[in-house]
C-alpha cells in the first residue's frame, strides 16, 4: 500500500480494528520491520531500525497506553532519556523545566511543568506525552487512537493542540475508528481496510455515512433506531453500593440505581470513575462490599459468580481479552463457558459434545458470528466476532438482566452495528439492561435513562429531554 | 507472507521442538563426556546397550519409567490448571507411606483387593499432602512453588521418622531403618518370570488415557483448562477458581501418591530411607519434555527411564558417571524452557501453536 | 603378632600416600592399554600378564557413592588393591547406586554379565545382597561391614572390632590430654557405637587410669539420626566447658559436628571409620588419629580368599588388630607434636590387642 503524509496537515488514519492502521504506524515509527517496500522522508529513502531511528528522524508517537512515570514531574518525564547535564553529573532541573514551559506555550499546550505526573488528569498526561515528543524534535507526530481516554472537552482540547502543530508546520497522523472525529479535525482523511488502503479524501468531499461504508464495505446504519422503552417491574436494582478497589480503596461509593425490565441504563463516565469496580460487585467478583444488589428480587449482594449467572444476568465483561474470552478454547467451549457443567451439556461431568456444538451452531447462526468452524479458537476471530461470542453466550442463556460493560469497546462498525440491536431488540423482548460505557456516542444512541458516574458517584440521572451530549460531557468531568 | 512457506504440519512442527531439544542434551552431554577424557561414542552406545539391548536392560527401564509416567502425568496435570507443583517428590513419598502402610498392615486379603487397596491408598497420601498447598493457595494466595518445595522437606523429614529405627512404621525386627516387608497379596505381580517387571506397567498405561479423558472429556477437565488458559474469564464465568486449584492439586498428588505406591507394591515391597532420588524433580522436566500432553508422556518417560537405567551400565562399562544423565536432562530442559535458542540454533522460524498470532500476521501491513 | 603390628603400620602410610597408589593404578591401566595396542597393531600372539584365569569383581556403592571419601571409597580401594595384586588377576569395575531401588538391579547387573564376585557397601545393601546371594549361589558376595546370622555359603559379611580401633584412638587421647578430661560424642547407642565408646574410654584408662571421660550417645532424632552436626557441636563445646581437650566424634555428621566444635575451639579430635583426615578435611587442625576400619584392606581380603579359595565358611570375616583390619590412621599435623615414646606405646597397644594379651573390656551386651 501506498501513503503519503504532508506537512502542515492533520491526516487522519481510518480503518476499523484489524484493518492495519496501528501496524502501519509502528512500522513508521521502527517498532515493526515491514516486509517489503521503502519508507521515504522529505522523499528521501529511509530505514528505521527502532525508534532511535525514528526520532531522529524526526517522527514521534504518542501511544494509546501512555508512557509516563507517574511519580515524576512533567519536565522529568519529558526529558527522560535526554537530559541536559550539569557539571558532576546533575541533571538541570531549571533549564528543564524552562525549556518544558517555552515548548508548552509556543504550541499552546498547557502544563505546570513542577506537576506530578499522578496527579494530572488523562487529557493533560496526553499534551505531556506530546510534549515529550515534541522535545525529542518531532515534526511528524503519530497519535494511535489518542481519544480513546477523553472526555469530550478534552477532546475539544485537544483537537485545537493539533490544529495548532500542524499550523506550526508538522505533519499529524491521527489514528482513530470514529469518524465524527475524523470529520472534525482532519484535513486529509484515509480509510483503510484489511491492510489496504481504501480511499484517501477530504471531509468536505466525504459525509460520515461515505466514510463507514469506505471503512466497512458496505452502506451501514449509523443510528440505532428503536422505539420508547416501555419500562416494567425493576429487575436489578442497586442499594447503596459500596465497592473497593484492589488496593482498598473505595471506588464506588453509595451508588443507588434500579434497571427495569424493558429498559436500558447507561452508565455514562470517564474511565476509571469506578465503573469496573461497579460492574464486578454486580457480577460476584468483589467480595468486599457494602450495600445491597437485587437481582430479580434476590439478594445477591454475597452470593458468588456462579450463583449470579444463574439467577438470572448476563454479563458482558469490559475486558473480552482477559476476562470474556478463553481465547486458546474453540468457539464452543467459550460459547457454554458458564454452562459447560449443566445439562444438556453434561451428563455428571462427563461433558456432551453434541450438545454443546448443536448449540453452538445455532448460536453462530442466530449472532452471525464469522467463524470456520465451531472448534475454532476464539483467539483467531476478529474482534467484533470474539464480542459477538461473548455477546451470544450471555444473552444464549436468556438471562433476565444484562451488564454490558464496554460492549463495543475496539470493534468495527459492523459489529457495533449488530450488537446494539441485539441489545435493543433484547430490551424490547423485556430484558433489563445496564449498559457501561466511556464511549458517550454509545450511551446517547442507546440509553433510555443515562447516569454519570464520576469518582465513584452516580452524580445524576438524566431521563429523555434531559439527555445532551454538552450536559453529561461536563458531568463526566465533575464540572457540575 | 514467509510464514506460509514454512509452515508444516503441526503434529510435526509440535514434536520438532523437544526432539531437538534431547539432541541438543546429549550433544552437551557429549561434550562433557568428552571433556572428563572418555569417549562419548562408547559412553552413549553404553548407555543404549544398558536401556535396551537385552530382556532385563529393557525391563529395568519400563521399571524405571513407570514412576516417570505417574509423576509426569502429575505434573503436567498441573501445569494445565497454570500451577507448578513441585511438590511431586514429596507426594511421591507420602503415595509410598500409606501404600506400603496398608500393604503390610493389612492381612488376609486376597490380591485382588489388597493391591488396588494400597494403591488408592497411596493416592490418598498424595491427594492430602498435594491439597495442603492447594488450600493455601487458594485461600491466601500464596505461590504454590514455595509451599510445594518446603512441603518437599516435610515429607521427607517426616517419612524418615516414621520408618527410621525406631519409628512408628519401622520394621523393628531389621537393623536397617526400613519399613516391614509388604504381605505377599498386596505385592503387584511380576509380569516376567525373572524380571523385575510388574504389573504397574498396566496401571500406568491405563493412567495416561485416563488422564486425557479427565483433560479433554469432563466438566473438571475443563474446568481445570480454562483456569490454567485464563484465570479471569474463568472467574467472571462463574467458575470457582479456588475450588479448581485445590482439586488439580489434589489429582496431581494422587497420581504423584499413586507413583509411590507402586514402587513399593512393585519393585521394593518395603519402603527404604531416601527412597527417591529426584524422580518427582525429573518428571518437571517430563512434563515440559511432552508439553503436558497425556499422550506426550509416554514417550518423554520413556526416555528419562532408559537414560536412568542405562546410566548404571553405561557407568560399568566406561566408568563415566552416572551424573552424566543428569546434564543431558538440564540441557533439555533449558532448551525447552528457551525454545528461541532451538530455533536459532536450527534455522527454524518461529510456527505459532495457535492461529491467534496468525490472524494478527494477516492483519500486518506492507509498506 | 609382629606381623599384624607391621601390617596395620603399612596401611596408616598407605592412607598417607592414598594419591600415590592411585597414580600408579592410573599408570597401570595406561600400560596395560599401550600393551594391548600393541598386541594388536603388531598381530603376534603375545600372551598378555600371567596365564592365570581372570576373576572378575564388580563393586556397588550405597547412595553415597564414590565421591564419599568415606566406606564407599576405600572399598573401591580395596577392589583397586586387589586388581593391582597380579597374582590374584582381578579385573574390577564399579556402579554407583542412585537410590535404594537401584541396590538389586545393580547387584543383578553385575551378575549378568558373569562376575565371579560381587562387593556391596553397607548395611543399606544387605536385604538386596542376601536376596541375590540366595539366588546366585555361584557367584560370591561380600559385604562391607554388615553380618548375618545364617547366611547362604557364597555370601561373607566383613565385620570390624570397633572396640579395639576405638580402644586405640583412646589409648593415644588418654597420653595427649592435658587436662585429664576427654569426651565423645556418639551415633545413636546401637552396637558398632557402643563398641567404639568403650574401647575409647577404656584404652583412654588404660594409659591414664586418673582420666576422666566424658560422652553422650545421641538420642533417636528421625532423620537427623547420625546426621546432626548442630547438635553433635554443641554437645562438643559442652564437654569442653566441662574441661575435655579431646572429642571423640564417632557418629557420621552427628559426630562430625563435634570435630568442627574441636577446631574452632582450638581443641584435639579424633575421627572415627576411615581416615578422616582425607574423608573430612573440615577436621584436619584437630584431628589427632581416626580410629579406623581398614575397609580396603578387608575388601581385598575378601577378594583374595575368594580366588585363592579359601572362602570362609562361617559367613563372616572379622577384622581385628590380629589381621590388620584395625587400626587408627596416621597422625598427620600432629605427627611431630606426638612423641616418639607415645607413638611407641601405641604401637605396644596395637601389638598386644593383636596378640589377644590385652583386651579392650568390651563385651556384647
Amino acid at each position: 500500500m501506498d501513503l503519503a503524509i504532508e506537512w502542515d496537515q492533520v491526516h487522519a488514519l481510518l480503518g476499523e480494528n484489524g484493518a492495519g492502521k496501528t501496524t502501519l504506524m509502528n512500522v513508521a515509527y521502527g517498532l515493526v520491520r515491514p516486509d517489503s517496500g521503502t519508507i521515504l522522508v522529505d522523499g528521501n529513502p529511509v530505514v528505521i531500525h527502532g525508534p532511535q531511528d525514528a526520532i531522529r528522524l524526526g517522527i514521534g508517537m504518542v501511544h494509546q497506553h501512555f508512557m509516563l512515570i507517574p511519580p515524576l514531574t512533567v519536565a522529568e518525564n519529558v526529558i527522560l532519556g535526554h537530559e541536559t547535564v550539569r557539571a558532576g553529573g546533575f541533571v538541570d532541573q531549571r533549564a528543564a523545566e524552562r525549556e518544558v514551559r517555552d515548548l508548552s506555550q509556543r504550541y499552546g499546550l498547557e502544563v505546570d511543568p513542577r506537576a506530578r505526573i499522578e496527579g494530572l488528569p488523562v487529557g493533560i498526561q496526553q499534551r505531556v506525552e506530546i510534549l515529550k515528543s515534541l522535545y525529542r524534535g518531532a515534526r511528524i507526530l503519530i497519535l494511535d487512537e489518542p481519544t480513546a481516554v477523553l472526555t469530550p472537552q478534552e477532546v475539544i482540547g485537544l483537537f485545537g493542540i493539533l490544529r495548532n502543530l500542524a499550523g506550526e508546520g508538522s505533519a499529524i497522523v491521527f489514528i482513530t475508528h470514529k469518524l465524527g472525529e475524523v470529520m472534525e479535525v482532519a484535513d486529509t482523511i484515509t480509510v483503510m481496510r484489511r491492510g489496504k488502503v481504501e480511499a484517501t479524501t477530504r471531509p468536505s468531499e466525504t459525509n460520515p455515512a461515505g466514510l463507514a461504508r469506505l471503512m466497512v464495505g458496505r452502506p451501514v446504519l449509523l443510528r440505532v433506531d428503536k422505539a420508547p422503552a416501555r419500562p416494567q417491574r425493576p429487575v436489578l436494582e442497586l442499594d447503596h453500593l459500596v465497592v473497593h478497589d484492589d488496593r482498598r480503596r473505595v471506588a464506588v461509593d453509595g451508588v443507588a440505581l434500579s434497571v427495569h425490565a424493558g429498559e436500558i441504563v447507561g452508565i455514562a463516565g470517564v474511565e476509571g470513575n469506578g465503573q469496573n469496580e461497579l460492574a464486578e460487585a454486580i457480577a460476584g467478583l468483589r467480595p468486599d462490599r457494602g450495600g445491597r444488589v437485587l437481582l430479580d428480587g434476590q439478594d445477591v449482594t454475597r452470593a458468588t459468580t456462579r450463583h449470579v449467572l444463574h439467577g438470572g444476568l448476563g454479563f458482558i465483561p469490559a475486558d473480552r481479552h482477559r476476562m470474556g474470552l478463553v481465547l486458546e478454547h474453540s468457539v464452543s467451549d467459550n460459547l457454554v463457558l458458564s454452562t459447560f457443567d449443566r445439562a444438556p451439556f453434561a451428563r455428571w461431568i462427563i461433558r456432551r459434545f453434541e450438545a454443546v456444538l448443536e448449540y453452538a451452531q445455532r448460536l453462530i447462526k442466530q449472532f452471525d458470528i464469522r467463524a470456520e468452524s465451531p472448534s475454532q479458537p476464539a483467539g483467531s476471530l476478529s474482534g467484533g466476532n470474539q464480542q459477538k461470542v461473548v455477546a451470544a453466550r450471555e444473552l444464549g442463556r436468556q438471562p433476565r438482566a444484562l451488564l454490558a460493560s464496554q460492549p463495543t469497546r475496539g470493534l468495527d462498525v459492523g459489529s457495533i452495528e449488530f450488537i446494539h440491536r441485539q441489545i435493543v431488540d433484547q430490551r424490547d423482548a423485556g430484558l433489563a439492561v445496564l449498559l457501561i460505557s466511556s464511549e458517550l456516542d454509545e450511551i446517547l444512541s442507546l440509553a433510555d435513562r443515562v447516569a454519570v458516574m464520576y469518582r465513584g458517584r452516580i452524580v445524576a440521572i438524566l431521563e429523555g429531554d434531559a439527555i445532551d451530549r454538552e450536559r453529561i460531557g461536563l458531568l463526566m468531568a465533575g464540572a457540575a | 507472507m514467509t510464514w506460509r512457506r514454512l509452515f508444516r504440519p503441526a503434529a510435526v512442527a509440535l514434536a520438532a521442538q523437544p526432539i531437538l531439544s534431547i539432541v541438543c542434551g546429549f550433544a552437551v552431554a557429549g561434550l562433557a563426556v568428552l571433556a572428563s577424557g572418555a569417549d562419548p561414542v562408547q559412553a552413549f552406545s553404553a548407555l543404549f546397550q544398558g536401556a535396551f539391548t537385552n530382556p532385563r536392560a529393557f525391563t529395568e527401564t519400563m521399571i524405571a519409567t513407570l514412576p516417570y509416567i505417574f509423576l509426569g502425568l502429575a505434573v503436567a496435570l498441573g501445569f494445565k490448571a497454570g500451577l507448578f507443583n513441585i511438590g511431586a517428590e514429596g507426594q511421591f513419598y507420602l503415595g509410598a507411606v500409606f501404600g506400603v502402610f496398608i500393604g503390610y498392615s493389612v492381612q488376609g486379603l486376597p490380591g485382588i483387593v489388597h493391591v488396588p487397596l494400597a494403591l488408592l491408598a497411596g493416592m490418598l497420601g498424595g491427594f492430602l499432602w498435594a491439597a495442603i498447598p492447594g488450600i493455601i493457595k487458594a485461600r491466601t494466595g500464596a505461590h504454590e512453588v514455595i509451599i510445594t518445595i518446603m512441603l518437599n522437606y516435610v515429607a521427607f523429614q517426616l517419612t524418615d521418622f516414621l520408618i527410621n529405627n525406631r519409628g512408628p512404621l519401622a520394621d523393628k525386627t531389621s537393623s536397617a531403618p526400613r519399613t516391614p516387608f509388604i504381605q505377599h497379596a498386596a505385592q503387584l505381580p511380576i509380569l516376567i518370570p525373572g524380571t523385575r517387571l510388574h504389573a504397574g506397567l498396566f496401571v500406568a498405561l491405563v493412567a495416561i488415557p485416563v488422564v486425557w479423558f479427565l483433560l479433554s472429556r469432563t466438566t473438571v477437565g475443563f474446568q481445570i483448562r480454562t483456569v490454567g488458559l485464563n484465570p479471569s474469564a474463568a472467574r467472571a464465568a462463574g467458575i470457582s477458581v479456588g475450588w479448581t486449584l485445590v482439586i488439580t492439586m489434589g489429582i496431581s498428588g494422587a497420581l504423584a501418591g499413586l507413583a509411590g505406591a507402586d514402587e513399593v507394591l512393585g519393585v521394593s515391597h518395603f519402603m527404604p530411607p531416601s527412597f527417591s532420588t529426584g524422580y518427582g524433580f525429573d518428571s518437571i522436566a517430563v512434563a515440559l519434555l511432552a508439553k503436558s500432553n497425556p499422550w506426550a508422556i509416554l514417550p518423554a518417560a520413556f526416555l528419562f527411564g532408559a537414560m536412568r537405567n542405562g546410566a548404571t551400565f553405561m557407568q560399568l562399562q566406561t566408568q563415566v558417571s552416572a551424573d552424566l544423565i543428569s546434564i543431558v536432562q538440564a540441557t533439555v530442559i533449558i532448551f525447552i524452557a528457551a525454545p528461541a535458542i532451538i530455533r536459532w540454533i536450527f534455522r527454524l522460524r518461529h510456527t505459532p501453536a495457535a492461529p491467534v498470532q496468525l490472524a494478527k500476521t494477516d492483519g500486518g501491513a506492507t509498506i | 603378632m609382629d606381623d599384624s603390628g607391621r601390617l596395620s603400620l603399612v596401611t596408616r602410610e598407605g592412607g598417607r600416600s592414598m594419591r600415590h597408589s592411585r597414580f600408579r593404578f592410573v599408570s597401570l591401566g595406561v600400560v596395560s592399554v599401550l600393551l594391548l595396542a600393541a598386541c594388536g597393531g603388531g598381530g603376534t600372539s603375545g600372551s598378555p600378564a600371567a596365564s592365570c584365569k581372570t576373576f572378575k569383581v564388580g563393586l556397588v556403592t550405597d547412595v553415597g557413592k564414590l565421591s564419599d571419601k568415606s566406606f564407599n571409597a576405600n572399598a573401591w580401594k580395596g577392589v583397586q588393591d586387589a586388581q593391582a595384586d597380579s597374582s590374584l588377576c582381578v579385573q574390577a569395575h564399579f556402579i554407583e547406586s542412585n537410590q535404594p531401588t537401584d541396590y538389586q538391579k545393580n547387584i543383578q547387573t553385575f551378575v549378568d554379565q558373569k562376575y565371579d564376585m560381587v562387593v556391596t557397601v553397607g548395611f543399606l545393601l544387605g536385604d538386596d545382597t542376601l536376596a541375590a546371594a540366595k539366588a546366585n549361589p555361584g557367584v560370591k558376595m561380600a559385604i562391607v561391614d554388615f553380618a548375618y546370622d545364617s547366611p547362604p555359603p557364597n555370601l561373607v559379611g566383613l565385620v570390624f572390632k570397633e572396640d579395639q580401633a576405638g580402644f586405640l584412638a583412646g589409648a593415644l587421647a588418654g597420653l595427649m590430654t592435658k587436662s585429664g578430661t576427654i569426651a565423645g560424642v556418639y551415633g545413636l547407642k546401637i552396637p558398632p557405637v557402643e563398641k567404639y565408646r568403650v574401647g575409647y574410654e577404656n584404652g583412654a584408662k588404660y594409659t591414664n587410669p586418673s582420666v576422666k571421660t566424658l560422652g553422650i550417645y545421641q538420642p533417636p532424632s528421625g532423620a537427623k539420626s547420625f546426621n546432626d552436626p548442630d547438635w553433635g557441636k554443641a554437645r562438643a563445646l559442652d564437654f569442653f566447658g566441662q574441661g575435655a581437650d579431646i572429642v571423640f566424634g564417632a557418629g557420621g555428621n552427628t559426630g562430625n559436628g563435634a570435630l568442627l566444635a574441636a577446631v574452632q575451639q582450638n581443641k584435639q579430635c579424633v575421627g572415627v571409620d576411615v581416615d578422616q583426615f582425607v574423608s573430612y578435611p573440615d577436621a584436619d587442625p584437630c584431628l589427632i588419629t581416626s580410629a579406623e576400619k581398614h575397609i580396603a584392606v578387608a575388601v581385598k581380603t575378601a577378594i583374595a580368599d575368594a580366588v585363592k579359595a579359601q572362602w570362609p565358611s562361617s559367613g563372616l570375616l572379622v577384622f581385628e588388630a590380629k589381621n590388620g583390619g584395625v587400626g587408627i590412621s596416621a597422625y598427620h599435623n600432629f605427627d611431630g607434636k606426638i612423641s616418639a615414646d607415645i607413638k611407641a606405646k601405641i604401637q605396644d597397644i596395637l601389638k598386644k590387642l593383636a596378640d589377644g594379651s590385652l583386651q579392650t573390656g568390651y563385651t556384647a551386651s
